[in-house]
């Protein structure tokens, strides 16, 4: 495997509360993003994604636990790698009465970065159209592309991107997805957090889910997919309820759903379901394995519903 | 470097600034116009004969005559009361002489310090208090992550620009009041001790409005809040300074109006504090506003930003 670009071991927050127990958001949390590719930061709401990453970029402290970000420990080192590390923390902070072009060089001129970098950023996020205009005229979507600029303008080496789809269209959401495996492509890490489980699915190489502060399940997203919920069979014969009890007469379980049926069978013993089946004169008109996606896992490992997308 | 000139660029763009800066060349140039016309110049021929004849009616009155007041006559103090003199020049000898005396723009510079503290406190509370509610602080974080390098820099780039503000406002007031003195004004007593005395009320002004900048500044970041740092100011003003400061006569000297005055007045021992010097009052104030800078700087270290 790739040398971690993000580890975070142990990690546990505690927010304080006056004359109340503290609320505990991270609660022991061990991670490791490797270098390379598009990693998936998945939970729902309340599960310690934000408070993640404000830890990993320095913007809040751990309770205890290491976060290290390329190698650094992230709580003292951060200035040592910043120029390395673009980030998007929920909705992106911008001053509204500049226009995104001068909210970019103003950033820029930090680290040195010039008038044609921030512009070839805005023509990548789409922006360059509107670049001129003041922010507090942009629309939600747009002030997103303008985070995801944000980010991007240092060239970095690893993207920190909390839910970058926010507030964006399906055109919107496509491009960003399309961006993010492109930043992938070229070698960089993408460290995502979304909630929009299929987007997840279509981009990212590698998932953690997280659930009450704690990682549940994390790996390339076809061994989480795999790891959980034993895959089935999806059987389609014309009359479900006759193909119901000939299977059951087989010693196998199957329910009727929708337009087929489900079965409790690997893919791999598929052919006791044929046998079955043709013994009573029924005859297949499908048979495939069962597609488990993502947000069936997630749903399996949090017991929370996805959040609408 | 770089951070400092985006600061200053990101504090000269704020539309309070602006607003401000309207607010000062409007009312520069409203004074300018106003003084201009209430006052006129008069020969010197006309003026030596005014002053004859405020001293004949001084002279009037203490030989016991009537003195006129807005043209009726009025009878003076006994002959021999000790203050009849005073009585006689206070009342009868006003010489009518409306020029516009270049010496006064020293009084009038010292006024424009009050505006500028109350300016310079807005600016460096808005400043901070916008960048936590529209969360720049946490972008700008994510670019330099050294808290108090961040600080420090946006508290610099508001101090500059207050005192830009001041410094400017009092150069274009007095650009603003040059036809007066030029065309209706007299310059007695503007020499080079009047300069140095008037180059000293804009540096001490200088420095009372950086003081007020750090202080508003450092409210707000520690309230995270601009609404805070001018809610707490006018507590203080109003309370501290007028309750507290009108019991408890002995903690009037750690006040920090008082000494503002004394600052401003540049005279030791002036103002609402007894036997406070300039010196000791600058230093107060100084160590007030690099404290609270101080206090702001180590609780946003410690502190998570959301």
């Amino acid at each position: 495997m790739a040398a971690a670009v993000i580890e975070v071991a142990g990690l546990r927050k505690e927010y304080r509360r006056l004359r109340r127990p503290p609320v505990v958001a991270l609660d022991g949390l061990d991670l490791s993003v490797p270098e390379g590719g598009v990693f998936g930061f998945l939970g729902p709401n309340g599960s310690g994604k934000t408070t993640t990453i404000r830890c990993l970029l320095a913007l809040a402290s751990p309770t205890s636990g290491d976060c290290r970000v390329l190698g650094v420990d992230s709580q003292h080192g951060l200035p040592q790698v910043i120029q390395r590390v673009g980030s998007l923390v929920e909705t992106p902070g911008l001053f509204p009465a500049m226009s995104g072009r001068k909210n970019l060089a103003l950033l820029g001129r930090i680290q040195g970065i010039g008038p044609a970098t921030v512009q070839r950023t805005l023509e990548r996020v789409g922006l360059a159209e509107r670049a001129d205009d003041a922010v507090r005229g942009y629309s939600l979507g747009m002030r997103q592309r303008l985070g995801i600029a944000v980010a991007l303008l240092k060239d970095p080496q690893l993207l920190v991107l909390d839910e970058p789809a926010n507030g964006l269209d399906p055109a919107g959401i496509k491009e960003v997805r399309d961006l993010l495996g492109a930043l992938g492509a070229e070698g960089r890490t993408v460290f995502v957090s979304s909630h929009i489980l299929s987007e997840v699915q279509q981009t990212c190489d590698r998932v953690a889910v997280l659930a009450r502060g704690r990682c549940v399940v994390a790996g390339t997203v076809d061994d989480v997919l795999s790891s959980r919920r034993s895959r089935g069979l999806i059987v389609k014969v014309a009359d479900l309820a006759k193909g119901q009890r000939a299977l059951a007469e087989a010693g196998i379980a199957a329910s009727v759903a929708d337009d087929h049926l489900r079965v409790d069978l690997p893919p791999a013993q598929a052919e006791k379901v044929t046998r079955a089946l043709v013994r009573k004169r029924l005859y297949l008109t499908e048979l495939r394995p069962e597609e488990i996606s993502l947000e069936a896992v997630f749903l399996e490992l949090t017991g929370e519903p996805a959040e609408p997308a | 470097m770089n951070l400092f000139a985006g600061e200053l660029r990101r504090v000269l763009g704020r539309r309070l600034v602006r607003v401000l800066a309207l607010l000062a060349v409007g009312a520069a140039a409203l004074a300018g116009v106003l003084v201009f016309v209430n006052t006129e110049a008069v020969p010197a021929g006309e003026l030596a004969a005014r002053r004859q004849a405020a001293q004949a009616r001084v002279d009037q009155c203490l030989r016991g005559g009537a003195a006129p007041i807005d043209g009726r006559p009025v009878a003076g103090p006994p002959a021999g009361s000790p203050d009849r003199e005073e009585f006689c020049r206070f009342v009868t000898g006003r010489v009518d002489d409306s020029r516009f005396r270049l010496t006064s723009l020293k009084g009038v510079l010292q006024g424009t310090t009050a505006a500028g503290v109350v300016a310079a406190w807005l600016i460096g509370a808005s400043v901070i208090g916008s960048g936590w509610q529209t969360r720049t602080i946490t972008t700008l974080l994510t670019w330099e992550p050294r808290r108090v390098r961040v600080l420090a820099t946006k508290a610099a780039a508001c101090v500059v620009v207050a005192v830009a503000f001041l410094v400017l406002g009092q150069a274009l007031l007095s650009a603003a009041l040059l036809p007066s003195a030029l065309l209706h004004g007299a310059t007695a007593g503007a020499d080079a001790e009047w300069f140095r005395s008037v180059a000293g009320v804009m540096l001490r002004g200088a420095l009372l409005v950086s003081i007020a900048t750090a202080i508003g500044f450092s409210v707000a970041a520690i309230g995270r809040n601009t609404a805070a740092a001018l809610g707490i100011g006018f507590a203080y003003f109003v309370i501290v300074e007028n309750v507290v400061g009108g019991f408890l006569e002995g903690f009037r000297r750690w006040l920090l109006l008082g000494n503002a005055i004394v600052l401003v007045s540049g005279e030791d021992g002036g103002g609402e504090v007894f036997g406070r010097t300039v010196t000791v009052a600058a230093a107060y104030l100084t160590v007030v506003g690099v404290g609270l800078l101080a206090a702001a700087a180590a609780l946003f270290k410690r502190r998570d930003v959301g």
